[in-house]
């Protein structure tokens, strides 16, 4: 009995009552017109401690100029557009900081269909989860990249 | 695609093994109740996801800035309250039909509160586009149910267990009680000094 309340007590140690931890980003597609607009949200903890990740030594701050640059090459590095293994160039638009949630915007002239390969902050949390919704004049699609599965199709069934 | 990701976080936030203010809410909530207790469990449960419901889908429609800390303390508060007062009842439930009205609306009250919680946690990154926001949103309360119903369950399978091993009804809901107490007491210290 004292060892099961010895366990109960040590393990509550751990736990903490605020911090639940959502390990996702949002992708937002927009096809019109053979132009795709794409904006990603991603909270702005995880994505400063990504890019300090991957750049050792530099103190990332998403609140200053000097971090798009920093943004442009961590989203480029680790999500890319292709059709028919031709890759396309996403264009980096901007991004908007807010202390929750970083917008950034990209645009990519083409529509659909396209095969992303996205790796954001899948290096940070193996539960990671980037979803996407996508709007298009032949209507709406839904996908998930995930660690296990980063890779998949936007295409209209036909 | 997206219904499993977003019913999923909505699952495990409840059901997080790294943070516990939701899950020892529901278990204390239900603690004095018997399986058989349907309408007044039932009842409290209904209240409270009515409350969280309404509340993170005012959040998420409105997006007012809260205080992120005052919701986490109101969270913690709503959980003290809720554990301290199953221990002060000795694990019994008073008969009283008003006793019911009032604790479906504190249960309606605490979820506005739980509801913010959730709201602030998961607004940030929801879609701008309206159908996918609520689609989002949907999905989300739909798996914190689920959460609520997996605690809710395994409260009354400990309940059975206890029970078969002949501790009484009120002995096991005041244990059970008294340890949400413990932890939110815990919770609420990490809170203040953090």
């Amino acid at each position: 009995m004292l060892r099961t309340l010895a366990l109960l007590f040590s393990s509550f140690i751990w736990c903490s009552a605020s911090d639940h931890p959502i390990h996702l980003a949002s992708h937002e597609l927009t096809v019109r017109d053979g132009r795709t607009d794409w904006v990603i949200k991603v909270f702005t903890d995880d994505l400063e401690a990504a890019i300090a990740e991957a750049n050792p030594g530099v103190k990332v701050r998403l609140e200053r100029p000097e971090a798009r640059k920093l943004v442009e090459q961590y989203v480029a590095g680790r999500l890319q557009v292709s059709r028919s293994r031709k890759q396309l160039p996403l264009v980096f638009d901007g991004l908007t900081y807010q202390p929750d949630a970083v917008e950034i915007r990209l645009h990519l002239a083409s529509g659909l269909p396209l095969t992303v390969t996205d790796r954001l902050l899948h290096e940070r949390f193996t539960d990671q989860r980037n979803v996407y919704f996508v709007r298009g004049p032949q209507g709406r699609l839904d996908a998930l990249s995930t660690p296990s599965q980063p890779n998949f199709e936007l295409r209209y069934p036909k | 695609m997206t219904v499993p990701p977003f019913a999923e976080l909505g699952m495990f936030h409840i059901l997080d093994p790294l943070a516990w203010d939701h899950l020892l809410f529901v278990a204390a909530l239900v603690a004095p109740f018997a399986p058989k207790d349907a309408k007044a469990w039932f009842g409290a449960l209904t209240a409270f996801a009515v409350g969280h419901t309404a509340a993170m889908a005012s959040q998420v429609a409105l997006q007012i800035p809260l205080p992120e800390r005052a919701v986490e303390g109101a969270v913690l508060a709503t959980l003290v309250f809720t554990s301290a007062r199953v221990v002060w009842l000795k694990g019994t439930v008073p008969p009283a039909r008003s006793w019911l009205r009032a604790e479906l609306a504190v249960a309606a009250l605490f979820g506005v509160v739980h509801g913010l919680a959730f709201a602030k946690d998961l607004a940030p990154l929801l879609p701008s586009d309206r159908g996918a926001l609520w689609a989002s949103w949907g999905w989300f309360a739909l798996g914190v149910e689920v959460g609520q119903l997996a605690v809710v369950a395994g409260v009354f399978l400990l309940r059975a267990g206890a029970s078969a091993r002949r501790f009484s009804p009120k002995d096991f809901a005041l244990a059970l009680g008294a340890l949400c107490l413990g932890i939110s007491l815990h919770l609420a210290s990490q809170w203040y000094t953090g």
